[in-house]
């Protein structure tokens, strides 16, 4: 009895070769789509973040200037601190030192809004320390 | 199951001609996806290097003595890359303006930044340093056209 021996790709090949290739393809895709919109979005936190930062410094020279101008009219300043919100998180604090007539910044920062309190989360961080 | 007709071959190329089909179908899709992503991320450097000039050329100016501020509107050419570049070169464009405003003690400088590319405006930033005691009259930077 003899028998043929067959090769090459059957029906039904070339439809499974094609599903992988699309699926591969639609991944890939996905990922890349994935990971442009994320570096987008970071970079417009970044953009924001930078414009917030210059729109409280420039409203801190605005205040020196009203500040300085009370100075040589005689006034002392009311306060020798500034606060100026850049975000929901931050703010620009801005020291000043003044002689009666001039003035100097002593230090201007960029701060958290509120610093981390411990007693806050005491319950949940109740650590006891055996001895 | 038996085809009256039609061989085991006909049936492979009919079958071979819709995988094709199908293919280019799904293809053409795929693409126009890696083509999206491929624009975001030029937006994406494109907004990330100006954001890295303008805040680069804003510490300059304002860390620059009144004496040497020149009133003008300056433009700075960059390349694909952001590296500073000559007009024939440039991909972007940022142009900066620098106004005096007199005030009661000093004067402020606002400084405007721009930066575009084919006339598409990328990022966009004003900011001020105020000089106390200088004064346009007393000291007059210079002005250029």
């Amino acid at each position: 009895m003899e028998r043929k021996f067959k090769m090459g790709v059957g029906i039904g090949g070339p439809s499974i070769i094609m599903i992988f290739v699309i699926l591969c393809l639609a991944t890939l895709g996905a990922l890349s789509l994935t990971t442009a919109n994320a570096d987008w979005k970071l970079t417009e936190k970044a953009a924001d973040a930078v414009t917030a930062y210059y729109s409280a410094d420039s409203k801190a020279e605005e205040a020196l200037a009203s500040m300085d101008a009370d100075l040589k009219a005689g006034n002392p300043p009311e306060a020798d601190s500034f606060t100026f919100p850049v975000s929901k998180t931050q703010d620009l604090i801005m020291k000043i030192q003044s002689d009666g007539t001039n003035y100097t910044v002593v230090s201007r920062k960029l701060v958290p809004k509120s610093q981390w309190d411990y007693d806050q989360y005491n319950i949940e961080f109740n650590d006891v320390i055996a001895e | 199951m038996k085809f009256k007709g039609m061989s085991r071959s006909h049936l492979f190329l009919i079958e071979l001609t819709v995988v094709i089909l199908f293919f280019a179908f799904a293809s053409v899709i795929s693409l126009q996806v890696f083509s999206k992503a491929y624009d975001i991320g030029n937006d994406t450097t494109a907004l990330n290097g100006a954001i890295m000039a303008v805040q680069t050329a804003a510490e300059t100016d304002k860390n620059t003595p009144f004496q040497d501020l020149t009133i003008s509107q300056e433009a700075t050419y960059f390349n694909k890359d952001w590296q500073i570049s000559s007009l024939s070169d440039a991909t972007y464009v940022m142009t900066s303006a620098v106004e005096l405003e007199e005030k009661w003690a000093g004067t402020m400088a606002v400084f405007d930044y721009t930066v575009s590319s084919e006339n598409e405006i990328v990022y966009q930033l004003q900011t001020k340093k105020y000089y106390s005691g200088e004064t346009t009259s007393s000291s007059s930077p210079s002005e250029v056209d």
